[in-house]
């Protein structure tokens, strides 16, 4: 079998991230950026050995919809699966393809047009249809008890929540990607229409649509491709409780376990000295902080005295989401595959004006369900 | 690219599913529905190992993997202890509806006495300033009920030290 180390990113694709993209179905939007690294990659649809995607049925208005982009995508008549889920997922089946040496190469896509139908009901339905459903939960309702019992228990501020929203906000200005270009202030976020108390309109992502495409391939075929391979260090999942109520609200506690296993498999002692980049799926201002802590980036309830601190700026210790992150672009199934595309492009030495100098060790959140309830933990190094 | 007007009959097409279910509950969930319409009773189920209460029933503990039955569920005080809150301030289509629901309205995580897990519902309260962690709270039930978790209409904020 392969060993972990030995699977490398070759590149990544992305369209731009938009509110409506009326004029592109989501099977164009998955061949623009399947073509585009094709190109990029001077390969074609036949140097591709197994095909990954990851969508949501219910967001893309049939089942089996991994069919409406077959053609677009590439896998007629090829070795094709698909997660229904998160795009991080999506990543691991694929390294997975390659670790078990049934492929050299693996084509992983993710795509999401939110535009396309209430993203509301559609996380209503996550909720079981006779406890819950009816009682209008929902990611942004879920949201607001969370953040208040997190905020409640470690007397976290709205002013250090919303230092999340303007650090994105302003790392979004140098992604050409990103969906909301706009820097904002502290008090636009504290002054933005309630939502759902704690949170205000500004503590939430835009509803985007959009696409990311990677090539991975195995190490010989991989250095034949690139110059820069991406090398797949670590990988940590854990679920935690489906039902709400069987979690502990006030921390994330199964992406803290997800954490330590990717970090164990890495190598990574010091998460705060040996993480250069960190990507993360943050679903709501307050959601980032519980992430730094259950990361490691620093202790449990001191979230918001981390933002403050500045260390997850662009200039500080351990940048985090220097895309812009969840808050500025969010087409939700794509989250994770996109944080991974941005850890590769910065390991590579290639996000232009977002780059994070020197980054060699750099860490992708992605996350499926409600108030981190799946979490995939992906660590990648840009040396072997 | 905005939506542009002339381009709507080119470019969209609408169409909404109706896909109506015939879904089994389970017997736990039975119990708990009866319960509640008949008595307005609240149920839990505990896990007949580790002794953990959960609210609602669950048919399954996940930490002893033992299942739980109907002869496992126990009565649940219909007062309990504010953890966490929301008011919500955006429009809510019912999905038992298909309507609007009227905002904002007041949402509240908590745990009933005899529960060790949280339990969530709407709370009548609209204003986040007048919510406090740790206040006590009890069920308003419909006077005449259906069977369904709309039974409990909403939690309020009652005065009682626990």
């Amino acid at each position: 079998m392969t060993e972990i180390g030995k699977v490398a990113i070759v590149g990544v694709a992305q369209t731009k991230y938009e509110e409506d993209k009326i004029d592109q179905t989501y099977s164009e939007l998955v061949f623009e950026v399947v073509k585009k690294l094709h190109n990029d990659l001077g390969i074609t649809n036949d140097d591709v050995g197994c095909v990954i995607t990851s969508s949501n049925d219910f967001n893309d208005g049939r089942t089996i919809a991994n069919m409406a982009i077959q053609d677009a995508v590439g896998s007629v008549r090829k070795a094709e699966s698909r997660v229904s889920g998160d795009g991080a997922f999506a990543f691991m089946y694929g390294a997975m393809r390659i670790l078990s040496e049934s492929f050299d190469t693996v084509m992983v896509v993710s795509h999401c047009k939110c535009s396309e139908v209430s993203q509301y009901l559609v996380n209503n339905t996550i909720f079981d249809p006779y406890y819950q459903r009816h009682l209008g939960l929902d990611q942004i309702s879920s949201a607001g008890l969370m953040a208040n019992m997190y905020m409640n228990k470690y007397g976290v501020t709205e002013e250090q929540a919303a230092m999340v929203v303007v650090k994105n906000r302003k790392n979004a200005l140098n992604n050409p990607y990103a969906h909301l270009r706009e820097e904002i202030s502290i008090n636009d976020v504290l002054n933005s229409k309630m939502m759902a108390y704690p949170l205000k309109e500004l503590d939430f992502p835009p509803f985007s649509d959009g696409a990311v495409a990677m090539l991975l391939a195995k190490e010989d075929v991989a250095k034949k491709m690139t110059d820069t391979p991406i090398w797949f260090k670590g990988y940590g999942n854990c679920t935690d409780a489906y039902y709400l109520g069987n979690r502990n609200m006030t921390d994330l506690i199964g992406l803290e376990l997800a954490a330590k296993e990717a970090y164990r498999m890495a190598g990574v002692n010091n998460p705060r000295e040996n993480l250069d980049v960190c990507e993360v799926s943050e679903s709501f201002s307050v959601h980032e902080l519980m992430i730094y802590e259950a990361l490691g980036l620093c202790d449990k309830g001191e979230g918001g005295k981390f933002i403050e601190s500045g260390e997850t700026e662009m200039n500080g210790s351990t940048p985090v989401n220097p895309s812009g992150g969840v808050l500025s672009s969010n087409p939700t199934m794509a989250n994770g595959l996109i944080r991974v595309a941005e850890i590769a492009l910065q390991l590579q030495g290639k996000a232009d004006k977002r780059q994070v100098p020197n980054a060699k060790t750099g860490l992708a959140y992605g996350m499926n369900g409600i108030c981190s309830q799946g979490n995939c933990v992906l660590i990648f190094g840009g040396e072997n | 690219m905005s939506r542009k007007k002339s381009q709507e009959k080119i470019f969209e097409i609408k169409w909404k599913t109706d896909l109506p279910y015939r879904y089994s509950i389970g017997k736990l969930a039975v119990k708990f529905f009866e319960e509640l319409k008949e008595n307005k009773k609240i149920m839990g189920s505990k896990c007949s190992k580790c002794g953990k209460v959960h609210s609602p029933p669950r048919a399954v503990c996940a930490e002893c993997f033992i299942e739980m039955t109907v002869e496992d569920m126990v009565e649940l005080s219909p007062r309990g202890t504010l953890e966490g809150f929301t008011v919500i301030n955006y429009p809510f289509t019912d999905p038992a509806t298909g309507g609007l629901r009227p905002f904002p309205y007041g949402y509240a995580i908590f745990k009933l006495d005899g529960a060790d897990t949280y339990t969530m519902h709407f709370i009548n309260e609209t204003d986040y300033t007048k919510l406090k962690v740790g206040q006590r709270v009890e069920a308003v039930f419909k006077e005449e009920r259906e069977g369904n978790i709309g039974d409990i209409m909403y939690y309020k904020v009652i005065k009682e030290e626990k």
